[in-house]
């Protein structure tokens, strides 16, 4: 084992606990519109417009009920107002006002304190359905038993749903634990879910309710085949972070993609934003059991692990502080790091066992989330599939969790049928033929890991009370993280932000935790 | 100065057409060896040699194989393997005759930054230097997923001289439509003049960029010095 001063460790967990709790006091103030579309999903509504735009019901309600100049006080207690005074439907009052065949009362100065009981109601019933899905893993789980560690998560993203059935049941039964569905590209700039079933997504595949659906009853029936639980990730980032989690819950996914800095960092969506989504994102997540998937790996795809591992560590730290304020346990929370050293470092692979090892201690019980290399994979297949096997003994030799295949096409193209199997035969075989290699080997005082780890935590530390000084907007705006700098004022979605008034009321906000 | 030759690829000796493949044919592990047979026949491969089978599932399977291809090229041939008057960083530095501004831009939905990167930022990639570290150029990098209309107010707000956009996802032909739609953009507002065009990705190659309007287009193994040779040339013509 690396000796590492546990002093320091316990010094960054307590400074990145003040650095969320900063943050943490500014967002509880604000809610955003995707956070109140979120509260509308939980409550069953998740319908479309029946004209072609599909526009689904929650946009429509919410973009009215906002010019309407009363978001503030939350929507769902409107909702139960207005199903009252329509005396039909939401689905068919809301499809009323979208054609104007209905015009929306004045909302100014009703009293919507009456619905708080019968929407408490729904709201039980809706985080019901939530704890049914969850002991529905629980109980496939108990009987089947758990994985070995890491599991081997592989991604489908064929853009046409029915496709990426078929490629994600291969698959599972070539032996991968986790499936995650990629999402069609810029899905997270849209500021909506779309609606159904889809077969045109480019690069991936739009993540909807009905395609949830449809791949987790798939995945169940597969699972049963192989006498084990097949877990399912989708995303919950980008401007519908909060509805992604809601959905997710609802037709139970296993693991999501949710990181606290991520959309600020690579999609330019803004920084209040964000903190407030991922903050209600991850209270349902925590509640349905999800385990979420930290987005740090991407830091090295736009800067070098060689010289800035620190960062993507010191952002663990915090994304961990993060996730505990919105009542994520540890074993929910999966770090995300990666296996990214240029191939031309001397001694790379050491380094990399040192920066791996480093998350495993800092964070001993957080299912660490290790990705493949891609930043210095060039499209020469087979050389790829070389460092791919060393990613996977780096993953085994230092004990990670979660483990996202590597693929020899990484840099080309959206994997074939027969890579995926290559992918998956790699990293099987690296698995079984080092299973207990970390236990025969002692790490070297003095020796080339130790010396990087101690100085990886050190700069990590430093880096860490530097933010405490001056602040994280402060130091997103300056670029410490993956070099990308962002304003406060910057980004997409600023827009659907907005304080919360005296009598706002969000009937999920007493349950959750 | 070029010639022609008639080539076949090179496997065990100079000329042989010896490939390598690999494919997946939907097909019962009994019918595969006919249906590698035929397809190879339709290719025109002789004598393929079937090394290894995977079934991915009970009618899908993975074949590696190797083959002889039966038809050989004929290539015009450089008869010096220098480009010529390919210059060096410094060389470049001194020589041109402007300083440029240079706006960079992965654009559309594309979230892919590792090659715009490799050719901007004053680090580089494998050993090149980007085009940010050279003297005669200022880079202003937008990073990921910059509509055209905000990458074209950015081009008129820096002056720019070179606009530089990367494009990796092309699933789809997604590209194609955003790039065309980017040089009707800049031609309608009057910039496409004043204005050298480049496109990059692992997808792009200088035929497709100069047919969708570009003045360049750098494909795979592109570095910044390619980049600053093509614009050192631009100048200087």
């Amino acid at each position: 084992m690396l000796k590492l001063n546990d002093i320091v460790i316990s010094e960054c967990h307590a400074l990145a606990a003040e650095i969320a709790k900063d943050i943490f006091d500014i967002l509880q103030r604000k809610s955003t519109i995707g956070i109140e579309r979120a509260v509308l999903r939980l409550l069953g509504i998740n319908g479309a417009t029946s004209d072609e735009l599909r526009i689904p019901h929650v946009n429509v309600i919410c973009d009215k009920l906002q010019k309407a100049s009363v978001l503030i006080n939350g929507t769902a207690l409107y909702v139960e107002f207005l199903n009252e005074h329509f005396n039909t439907s939401a689905e068919q009052w809301i499809e009323d006002l979208y054609s104007n065949r209905k015009s929306l009362p004045n909302l100014q100065g009703i009293d919507i304190t009456k619905y708080k009981d019968s929407l408490v109601q729904k709201a039980k019933i809706a985080l019901n359905k939530i704890s049914e899905q969850s002991s529905v893993r629980t109980t496939s789980l108990k009987q089947h038993g758990e994985q070995t560690t890491p599991w081997l998560y592989v991604i489908v993203a064929t853009g046409n749903i029915h496709e990426d059935l078929y490629q994600a049941e291969l698959a599972a039964k070539q032996g991968a634990d986790v499936i995650a569905v990629i999402r069609s590209t810029a899905q997270s700039l849209l500021d909506y879910v779309p609606q159904g079933t889809t077969t045109e997504g480019v690069a991936g595949t739009y993540a909807t309710q009905e395609n949830f659906r449809l791949m987790r009853t798939h995945l169940d029936k597969v699972g049963k085949e192989l006498g084990r639980y097949v877990r399912l990730t989708n995303y919950a980032s980008g401007l519908c972070m909060a509805e992604m989690a809601a959905l997710g819950a609802l037709e139970r996914l296993d693991m999501m993609l949710s990181d606290s800095m991520y959309g600020i960092l690579y999609r330019d969506i803004n920084m209040v934003r964000t903190f407030t989504d991922q903050h209600f994102a991850r209270r349902i997540q925590a509640y349905a059991g999800i385990i979420i998937n930290t987005g740090e790996d991407n830091y090295l795809t736009t800067s070098e692990q060689f010289d800035e591992m620190h960062t993507v560590l010191t952002s663990q730290f915090i994304n961990r502080q993060f996730a505990h304020l919105s009542g994520l346990k540890d074993e929910q929370i999966g770090l995300g790091h990666a296996f990214e050293m240029d191939t031309e470092v001397e001694n790379g692979f050491l380094l990399s066992m040192a920066d791996a090892l480093l998350s495993r201690i800092c964070f001993p019980d957080c299912p660490l989330k290790y990705m493949p290399p891609t930043k210095h994979i060039d499209g020469n297949i087979f050389f790829a599939h070389v460092v791919n096997t060393l990613f996977n003994l780096c993953s085994i030799g230092t004990g990670q969790h979660i483990h996202l295949v590597g693929i020899l096409s990484e840099a080309i193209h959206i994997p074939y049928i027969h890579e995926r199997m290559l992918a998956i035969q790699n990293t099987r075989y690296v698995f079984n033929y080092f299973k207990d290699f970390p236990a025969e080997f002692k790490i070297r005082d003095n020796g080339i890991i130790q010396h990087r780890a101690v100085d990886v935590l050190q700069k990590a530390f430093h880096l860490l009370q530097q933010i405490k000084q001056e602040g994280l907007i402060s130091t997103i705006e300056a670029g410490k993280f993956g070099g990308i700098s962002r304003s406060i004022y910057g980004g997409k979605g600023s827009e659907g932000v907005f304080d919360k008034s005296n009598n706002y009321f969000n009937p999920f906000e007493k349950f959750l935790p | 100065m070029s010639n022609t030759l008639n080539i076949k690829p090179v496997g065990d000796r100079m000329n042989d057409g010896f490939l390598q493949l690999s494919f997946t044919l939907p097909v019962l592990k009994k019918d595969i060896t006919d249906a590698v047979n035929k397809m190879c026949r339709q290719m025109n491969l002789t004598q393929p040699e079937i090394a290894h089978i995977t079934a991915l599932d009970h009618n899908l399977h993975y074949v590696q194989l190797f083959a002889r291809i039966a038809n050989e090229v004929t290539v015009s041939i450089s008869t010096s393997g220098v480009i010529e008057n390919y210059r060096n960083r410094e060389e470049i530095e001194k020589q041109m005759p402007h300083h440029l501004t240079i706006v960079g831009a992965c654009t559309g939905t594309d979230a892919h930054t590792v090659g715009l990167d490799a050719i901007l930022n004053k680090k580089g990639y494998k050993g090149v230097k980007g085009l940010e570290s050279y003297t005669c150029f200022s880079v202003v990098n937008l990073g990921s997923q910059v509509s055209n209309v905000k990458l074209i107010a950015e081009v008129e707000k820096h002056k720019a001289d070179v606009l530089l956009v990367s494009q990796v996802i092309t699933h789809h032909n997604v590209h194609i439509h955003n790039l065309t739609e980017l040089i009707d953009m800049l031609e309608a507002t009057g910039l496409r003049n004043h204005l050298v065009c480049i496109v990059g990705g692992p997808r792009i190659n200088d035929q497709l960029a100069t047919e969708l309007g570009f003045d360049a287009g750098f494909g795979i193994g592109s570095t910044a010095l390619d980049v600053a040779n093509f614009l050192f040339k631009n100048k200087i013509v």
